[in-house]
């Protein structure tokens, strides 16, 4: 335990201290407040609760996952390449560590890092809110916090998966150039093309007979895809209770916990059972 | 010339056997495909259900590849400026490269010229199956010459952003000092560029940024669709002229940026 607890902390004082990394969470943040500026002039003078609530809602979702998207796959890929390119982790394979105290160590420190910067943003986006915002766009923060935790743990989750899914890439493509950049585009088709109109859309008029199973069938592998059909939910709706709307779609829900929980699983077996060179 | 070409002529070959091109060229070609097959019955029910005179072959058929080609084509250019430059660096041929007997403005007139010819290759066929697909499942155009002129139009514009943003990564790989680094920044301007909602009085950022300059040329500057033939062509080109311009010189400007650069590249 002391051992995971060490490697976490030199990890975490590693992503600390990257010039890089720094620059674009600065970078982040700022796309962060950027987005509460369009919530400011999409929301001028609205006073309709539902409108407003869809707004705060979607806008968070996006900032924390898609804009957060690349920072949880530089996160990932950064803790395997940084070691590869100094040729470090040679090194530490030999120590007297067990490989999956090592890979302990790694995922836990970058998971502490993306707590980290999603709790940032999340904090920066609501404290903009009520510096930037009107008063009604303020007392519908203050109804839907609920909602606000819900889309922060399961936002959570997802830069999980895509942290995992980098550091996975990173293990097993040795040229590091591929393995980032495949990642990238990776995430760009199972987000977009698969779910949209490029495979899901086309594959459904294709097979006309059977449109919504098939779009239901592809659609669902993409977590975006999730947070799009909580809406059919209610999940927008202020007045809705969150247990119900939770209880309701629980079986959408629970992809946020076994899919970063199988890119995980596999990054254990690739780092254990692989050669690193 | 002759030094351009040669350095050209191997660039080509080498980023031609790049997997991550073969790959994003393979996902081209099945979007492509799966569009054209589709277009069979999605452009005909839109031929039946939405009478608005627009030629459904470009307004639907074709325009539907539009933003997913768009990204991948950029993304393409970015990891060629990446690599053509950091991979170098990495492995350290770019010392050797640069004791050579050649100018360092040819080495990177010629990187860029190498790189450049594999995008109109790329994009060209990829434009071409798109529209030949669509041609079998659907049908032709409603005209032939609007249809050659729109989506010659349209190669040129994707090629045009494309050399954008070679140019830009370029410029990022020459000035980081490492393959991190210029990972880092290229891969998260690339998705920031094409995902990020910019702010309203933000809104001069798109003269910086390849993928808001795509779409704006493509809306004729937000006075027309250039797949929507209800939009006299001549109106496109007036609006989007402008921005075109715009978007070579600065590709000029970034190149040229480059090469002082590279010139007092230290290694």
């Amino acid at each position: 335990m002391r051992n995971i607890i060490n490697i976490s902390k030199k990890e975490f004082a590693d992503f600390i201290g990257n010039p890089s990394i720094i620059v674009i969470v600065i970078v982040y943040l700022l796309v962060v407040l950027a987005s509460v500026l369009n919530i400011n002039d999409t929301l001028q003078g609205s006073s309709d609760q539902y409108n407003i609530s869809a707004n705060i809602l979607q806008s968070l979702i996006r900032t924390l996952t898609i804009y957060g998207s690349i920072i949880g796959i530089i996160i990932g890929y950064s803790s395997i390449l940084c070691e590869k390119q100094n040729n470090a982790i040679n090194t530490i394979i030999v120590k007297p560590l067990y490989r999956d105290t090592i890979v302990n160590g790694k995922l836990i420190s970058c998971a502490a890092v993306m707590l980290c910067i999603s709790s940032l943003a999340t904090l920066i986006f609501i404290s903009s809110i009520f510096i930037l915002c009107n008063q009604s766009i303020i007392q519908v923060i203050i109804v839907i916090w609920d909602k606000i935790l819900v889309v922060y743990t399961l936002s959570f989750l997802y830069l999980l998966f895509f942290l995992s899914l980098s550091m996975l890439m990173s293990i097993l493509i040795k040229k590091q150039s591929i393995s980032f950049l495949l990642c990238i585009i990776l995430v760009f088709v199972f987000n977009n093309i698969i779910p949209g109109i490029g495979v899901a859309g086309n594959l459904a008029i294709i097979f006309d007979s059977d449109r919504q199973l098939i779009t239901y069938i592809i659609s669902g592998t993409s977590l975006d895809w999730v947070f799009i059909n909580l809406v059919g939910y209610g999940f927008y709706d202020p007045a809705k209770n969150i247990i119900d709307v939770l209880s309701s779609c629980w079986f959408d829900v629970i992809k946020f916990i076994y899919l970063p929980l199988i890119t995980i699983i596999l990054c254990y077996i690739a780092f254990i059972r692989r050669d690193i060179v | 010339m002759k030094t351009i070409l040669l350095v050209a002529e191997n660039e080509f070959y080498l980023a031609i056997r790049h997997p991550l091109i073969i790959i994003i060229a393979c996902i081209l070609f099945c979007i492509a495909i799966l569009n054209g097959v589709a277009s069979g019955k999605l452009v005909t029910s839109a031929d039946v259900h939405h009478i608005d005179d627009n030629d459904h072959f470009l307004s639907v058929g074709l325009s539907n590849t539009l933003f997913y080609t768009a990204v991948l084509l950029t993304s393409m250019a970015t990891i060629l400026g990446i690599i053509t430059i950091s991979d170098e660096k990495t492995s350290g041929t770019i010392h050797t490269l640069i004791t050579k007997s050649l100018y360092r403005r040819d080495i990177m007139m010629g990187k860029y010229i190498g790189m450049s010819a594999i995008l109109l290759l790329v994009t060209i066929i990829v434009v071409m199956l798109c529209v030949s697909m669509i041609m079998i499942f659907y049908g032709g155009p409603g005209s032939i010459s609007e249809m050659l002129i729109r989506v010659g139009s349209y190669i040129f514009t994707l090629y045009i952003i494309n050399e954008f943003s070679l140019s830009i990564a370029m410029l990022i790989a020459i000035v980081t000092n490492n393959l991190f680094s210029s990972l880092v920044y290229a891969g998260t301007l690339l998705w920031f560029e094409w995902f990020l909602l910019i702010p309203k009085f933000f809104c001069n950022i798109k003269l910086i940024l390849p993928a808001e300059m795509f779409m704006a040329i493509m809306e004729g500057n937000y006075n027309g669709f250039l797949f929507e033939t209800l939009t006299p062509y001549s109106v496109w080109i007036t609006h989007s002229m402008p921005l075109i311009i715009f978007t070579l010189a600065m590709t000029i400007t970034t190149l040229l940026i480059n090469l002082i650069i590279f010139n007092n590249y230290e290694t």
